[in-house]
């Protein structure tokens, strides 16, 4: 409620500002005040939002940052097409000729299609655990009222503030007693990390 | 009666939670035991035959062991750092992207993009511009600021962890505050901007406040990883020049993996940060839930 009287404070004293970034507009919810206001609604917010300073100042920083984004990414590419001695021509030039063999050397070298197949076996297994097991548990957890349900989504929360290094070297021992590696770990935490999502989402939802 | 009810009510609630819980239980809470098991031995990994050593690993971590100490010290320079400016940087994003229209989901995709490559790929695609682009570019664009040594100085190569960091990092909160900020009912900021706020006063006193649950949210998560921070430093530099950069979780890496491989003292280690994580996400989720205010 402090919030709404600051603003009370302020108003008033600031001239609205020709830069005021206009809303979405659209009928206000459940408050006819807006409404009723309409006629006397500053231009700036109804002005189209393309022509005010303030809004090229945003688009300029989106773009300066999406780039900044980008960069590393389009630096590998960029440099991905050119043979070493081009590389090391100018890293940031075109490439003159495109040396695609890099990317079959690549493949040839890291067995491209073998790990492929084990990294898409890890994520349909995990996937399968989370979107089932997860779901199961968050949904009864967020119907359940009561104190073993709220233990037991405590002890799922907790699993996020773990470090996965005061786990991993236990789990390396528990793995080869499994005799599997260490992978199914990444499934485990992320299970028990979903169902607490589930849960939210389940109670958000009903 | 009441008790059998309850009895069933319990069985029903367990048959759900009991697959998630066995993953969890196996792969999660007896490691995490083990781990506090093995913190108080001095086992090598290796041999079979260890020795109970109570709490003398702990002591030795805190108070003999310099490396631990710069390790520490210099995790949470990272964090306080990366607290403020991941946070305030998504924030700036969301409110930006939100507030054009037409350019929304073209921008929203790039700076979400980050997050669909790994962070030690991330981190080596970075180490390639910080070792080779930067240094052509301040050739060619005359720029000297740019050709510094990035990863081998120290004080750069901090400023270098906490650009790829943020690099990574600010395209997941952007998400959270993109959603909340469109959980901020235009109507307040209308009827503000009626009574004469401007720009920075509805943000101030309107939006922030409104966004206030997703602030904690934010807080909490980047608390979370970056005290944990281990993959885009190892990818950078490695903790090098020797330990200036070493974080909390590659100092145990290495403890453990390294070169000395004492199992016992890196579980140790991982106990104390462990504690460290959950007592100042504790302290700071109860801080600012009381601060949250209502609708």
């Amino acid at each position: 409620m402090s919030a709404l009287d600051d603003v009370k404070r302020t108003a008033g004293q600031a001239a609205v500002s020709a830069g005021a970034r206009a809303e979405q507009a659209g009928p206000a919810r459940g408050n006819g005040s807006a409404k009723s206001a309409r006629p006397t609604r500053p231009a700036a917010l109804v002005g189209r939002r393309r022509s005010t300073p303030a809004g090229l100042l945003a688009q300029l920083v989106l773009i300066v940052g999406a780039a900044f984004t980008l960069l590393p990414v389009y630096m590998g590419v960029l440099n991905s097409v050119k043979t070493e001695g081009e590389m090391l021509n100018g890293i940031l030039s075109w490439p003159r000729h495109f040396a695609w063999s890099n990317y079959a050397d690549a493949y040839r070298k890291i067995d491209f299609l073998r790990s492929l197949g084990n990294t898409a076996a890890v994520t349909a297994v995990g996937l399968a655990g989370i979107v089932l097991f997860a779901a199961m548990a968050g949904y009864k957890l967020s119907r359940t009222p009561g104190k073993l349900s709220g233990f037991l989504f405590g002890l799922f929360v907790l699993s996020m503030l773990i470090p996965f290094h005061s786990i991993m070297i236990t789990l390396v021992r528990i793995a080869k007693n499994l005799t599997v590696r260490a992978r199914p770990s990444v499934s485990g935490s992320s299970i028990s990390a979903s169902a607490c999502r589930w849960r939210s989402f389940c109670t958000t939802g009903s | 009666m009441i008790d059998r009810l309850r009895l069933k009510r319990h069985g029903i609630l367990l048959a759900f939670v009991l697959p998630a819980l066995l993953f969890y239980a196996t792969f999660l809470l007896a490691p995490a035991f083990g781990g506090i098991w093995y913190s108080l031995t001095d086992w090598n990994g290796l041999n079979p035959r260890y020795a109970f050593v109570g709490l003398d690993n702990y002591a030795e971590a805190l108070t003999e062991d310099p490396s631990f100490g710069h390790a520490v010290f210099f995790t949470l320079k990272y964090v306080l750092f990366m607290v403020v400016l991941q946070n305030a940087l998504a924030i700036l994003v969301a409110v930006l992207i939100e507030s054009r229209a037409k350019t929304k989901a073209f921008f929203r995709t790039i700076f979400f993009m980050p997050n669909m490559l790994s962070m030690i790929i991330g981190g080596f695609m970075w180490m390639f511009v910080f070792t080779r682009v930067l240094p052509d570019l301040a050739v060619r664009t005359g720029l000297s600021f740019l050709d510094r040594s990035w990863i081998g100085d120290p004080s750069f190569s901090f400023y270098a962890i906490l650009i790829v960091s943020l690099w990574g990092g600010v395209g997941y909160l952007m998400v959270i505050y993109i959603a909340a900020l469109q959980g901020v009912p235009s109507s307040l900021k209308e009827a503000a901007a009626i009574d004469g706020a401007g720009v920075w006063q509805r943000f101030r006193y309107i939006t922030l406040p409104m966004i206030y649950p997703a602030l904690t949210i934010g807080i909490f998560l980047t608390l979370n990883s970056s005290f944990k921070v281990f993959d885009a430093v190892f990818a950078l530099t490695g903790g090098g020049p020797g330990r200036e950069t070493q974080v909390i979780a590659l100092n145990i890496f290495e403890e453990a993996f390294g070169f000395s491989n004492r199992y016992g003292y890196a579980s140790a280690k991982a106990m104390i940060l462990f504690l460290i994580v959950l007592v100042i996400t504790i302290v700071q989720l109860r801080l600012m839930k009381r601060r949250e205010v209502e609708a």
